[in-house]
């Protein structure tokens, strides 16, 4: 059984893949958390790598700490946070 | 206490938004007032656009407001906007106007409020310059770069 999750992509990243605000990635049920996730995008699309290496994830608006391998329930709104520059 | 938050695409109107936060138990109102620089380092900048992811951006702002809040006891409002889009040299990028009783407070309030902003809040910017491609910033202060977050 796998799952899909949507994930939102902002500035950097979105650039990446042709500008799209989300990409789709399928994971096993059993294996629905952040660092999972994250490794599953750098194997599929390398040239995301050096970007989500220094970015963060967000499950619904809160940054989850770095390293830290958080469960991705359905319905959470998944996005990857690359380093901010507002202001 | 009032709180006004808001991240838009349209100028930001200074008088508008300092005079949000205006009280008559005030005796100050601080701001700091974000502006695109026409260079960067050697480089001309044409122009900086601005995207926010709204939704966590909002979220994290409300946070810091919150922070200032418990933080500083003499607060009595605070404005904070982020302009988005094509924010062109010489324009406003942001503005945070905070009034307090006194002014030490608002002062240190509002240096606060922009040093957090820059760490925390999901707002990125791309710089354009005249003579080669533009590039997408990383503030120094992010959070990413700083394991708490």
């Amino acid at each position: 059984m796998s799952k899909s999750i949507k994930c939102l992509l902002f500035a950097k990243l979105k650039e990446i893949f042709d500008n799209n605000s989300e990409i789709t990635i399928t994971l096993p049920i059993d294996k629905c958390t952040t660092l999972n996730l994250l490794n599953e995008i750098k194997s599929l699309y390398p040239k995301s790598i050096y970007i989500i290496n220094i970015s963060l994830v967000a499950i619904n608006c809160e940054y989850i700490e770095k390293d830290k391998d958080v469960i991705i329930n359905e319905n959470d709104e998944v996005a990857i946070i690359p380093p901010v520059s507002g202001g | 206490m009032t709180i006004f938050i808001e991240i838009n695409r349209n100028e930001i109107d200074i008088n508008d938004w300092n005079r949000k936060v205006f009280d008559n138990g005030a005796g100050a109102v601080s701001s700091f007032i974000g502006t695109t620089r026409d260079h960067f380092k050697d480089k001309k900048v044409l122009k900086l656009e601005y995207e926010a992811y709204e939704a966590m951006a909002l979220k994290e702002i409300e946070k810091i407001c919150k922070d200032i809040q418990n933080q500083y006891k003499d607060i009595i409002h605070i404005a904070i906007v982020h302009r988005i889009g094509e924010v062109p040299v010489g324009e406003i990028s942001i503005l945070i106007a905070i009034s307090s009783s006194h002014r030490s407070d608002s002062l240190k309030a509002v240096n606060y409020a922009i040093d957090t902003v820059k760490t925390t809040v999901p707002i990125w910017k791309k710089e354009y310059y005249d003579d080669s491609e533009p590039n997408w910033k990383n503030n120094c202060e992010s959070c990413h770069y700083h394991p708490k977050i």
